[in-house]
């Protein structure tokens, strides 16, 4: 997808916002049910009937995980891509009990009357070769969520895990369609197979858009590599140039970023934009963290770069309406913060800032000078906390949970702020529960987070 | 935990979903 500003625009009447979403989600996972429920029942009692329910919605679902990870805007464009990412791993683990389990379901009222009747029908069912494709489907569906679930625990890189997770997933859909049309019960119907062709090629549609479309738009936008500096232990700070077009972007947003001689490839990383915005140059806050943040240092001024974005939801515009904004950042979770702080300042806000920045040690402050410089040009409140401060440290110390921040945040709590959280989970989930404690509205707490699993 | 859990606003969208796929179900087997 380009970049360009036309295509940047804050989304509004396309986008969806999250009953949009549920709605939409609904309609796909739950059409080969209602088109199923048009026909009679099958008369093979309830456990039959919620079996094939469960088939035909953990399927579809299936079907659906697809097109969540398309990063279309008409999805994401309101709710936040990071919001529709996490639907996908929620989803994700939702479909693969409900797919796993829905072999054991048929006969289940047997289960209880005679154990040893069951387990032979069930394991006739798994040994009988027209089945052999919902088999083949059931199992690589197991081993695709173990390979999500355990990918930082496996020695793996992150492209040969996308790699992998993408192929598995076509094959399981494929052999998952051929088992619904082969022998599910209720998808023998011509509009049920009607049904089922559109949702994979809905599904078929977003790889191609994904793995082809995409990187042929991103051709005819190509970035350059401007500098790359070490800030601190393991903290860089990546600049890139556009070579053509304008980059628009909001104070907070995120693009995925590529580094390579073409669009091509499955290493693209998710960053945010630390830079304000100026039409023709990003800059990234970046701890080394995987495999391709570790190489960072390693990047010659002068490589080309693709971008796909802008995306996120996480900008000022959720604070229109807020009489003041607190920002709580931890380590590089600072760059968005940063960002809409520089897009504030740059914009005459005069509304109170409050920046609570979290890290370890003293020296993983950075970029402290761009605070500095946001602090002189803003009504900005900087508190810096530190886990482990050293001697002499005169700021608050702790993590960024109840007990550290509310003596820093009550005040704000109290007078109507909106705060934003952006760091490692945990330390997002430590700083929800003190927001919680506070007494602080679900409604006037926005996050960003993508390290889920 | 479950106010936390809340306060994620994927987490909320998704117990609707999940809870709109759990009344379709039990329409569906009760039909």
């Amino acid at each position: 997808m380009s970049s360009t500003g036309t295509e940047t625009r804050r989304p509004r009447g396309l986008a969806l916002g999250a009953f949009g979403i549920a709605a939409a989600y609904l309609l796909l996972a739950l059409a080969p049910l209602g088109l199923a429920a048009l026909g009679a029942p099958q008369g093979a009692g309830l456990a039959s009937e919620l079996g094939s329910g469960l088939a035909l919605v953990g399927f579809a679902m299936l079907l659906v995980q697809f097109v969540l990870t398309g990063r279309f805007r008409i999805i994401s464009g309101r709710i936040g891509i990071d919001v529709v990412l996490r639907l996908h791993q929620l989803a994700a683990r939702a479909l693969t009990v409900i797919l796993v389990l829905h072999p054991f379901v048929y006969s289940l009222p047997r289960a209880v009357a005679d154990p040893m009747s069951y387990a032979a029908s069930v394991a006739a069912m798994f040994a009988n070769p027209a089945f052999a494709s919902g088999v083949v489907a059931w199992v690589l569906l197991i081993v695709l969520m173990g390979l999500a679930l355990c990918r930082r625990r496996l020695a793996i890189t992150y492209e040969a895990w996308r790699a992998s997770h993408g192929l598995l997933a076509l094959v399981i859909a494929a052999a998952g369609l051929h088992h619904a049309l082969a022998v599910g019960g209720l998808s023998g119907a011509p509009a049920m197979r009607v049904l089922w062709f559109v949702l994979a090629a809905l599904a078929l549609a977003t790889l191609v858009f994904t793995y082809l479309l995409r990187p042929l738009g991103q051709l005819g936008q190509p970035w350059r590599v401007t500098a790359v500096r070490a800030l601190g232990p393991g903290r860089w700070l990546l600049a890139l140039e556009a070579e053509a077009g304008r980059f628009d972007f909001r104070g907070g947003q995120f693009v995925w970023l590529k580094i390579g001689r073409h669009p091509f490839t499955l290493r693209e990383n998710p960053f945010s934009i630390v830079s304000a915005p100026d039409g023709h140059r990003v800059e990234f806050l970046i701890r080394e963290a995987g495999d391709f943040t570790r190489t960072i240092g390693r990047i010659a001024p002068g490589s080309r770069a693709w971008i796909d974005g802008p995306h996120g939801a996480f900008t000022l515009d959720a604070a229109k309406a807020a009489p003041r904004v607190v920002m709580l950042a931890g380590g590089v979770g600072l760059a968005p913060c940063l960002s809409m702080l520089r897009e504030a300042a740059a914009g005459g806000e005069r509304r109170p800032f409050h920046l609570v920045f979290g890290n370890r040690s003293e020296d993983q402050i950075v970029p402290r000078e761009g605070i500095d410089a946001v602090a002189r040009s803003l009504d900005l409140t900087v508190s810096l906390v530190l886990s482990e401060p050293p001697s002499g440290w005169t700021g608050a110390r702790g993590q960024m949970d109840a007990a550290t921040l509310a003596p820093l945040i009550a005040a704000d709590a109290e007078g109507g702020a909106v705060f934003y959280l952006c760091g490692p989970p945990p330390m997002v989930t430590a700083s929800l529960k003190a927001l919680a404690a506070l007494g602080v509205p679900p409604a006037r707490i926005v996050t960003e987070r993508f390290d889920y699993d | 935990m479950l106010t936390t859990f809340m306060q994620d606003r994927a987490a909320r969208l998704f117990a609707l979903i999940l809870a709109g796929i759990a009344l379709a179900l039990a329409a569906f087997v009760l039909r």
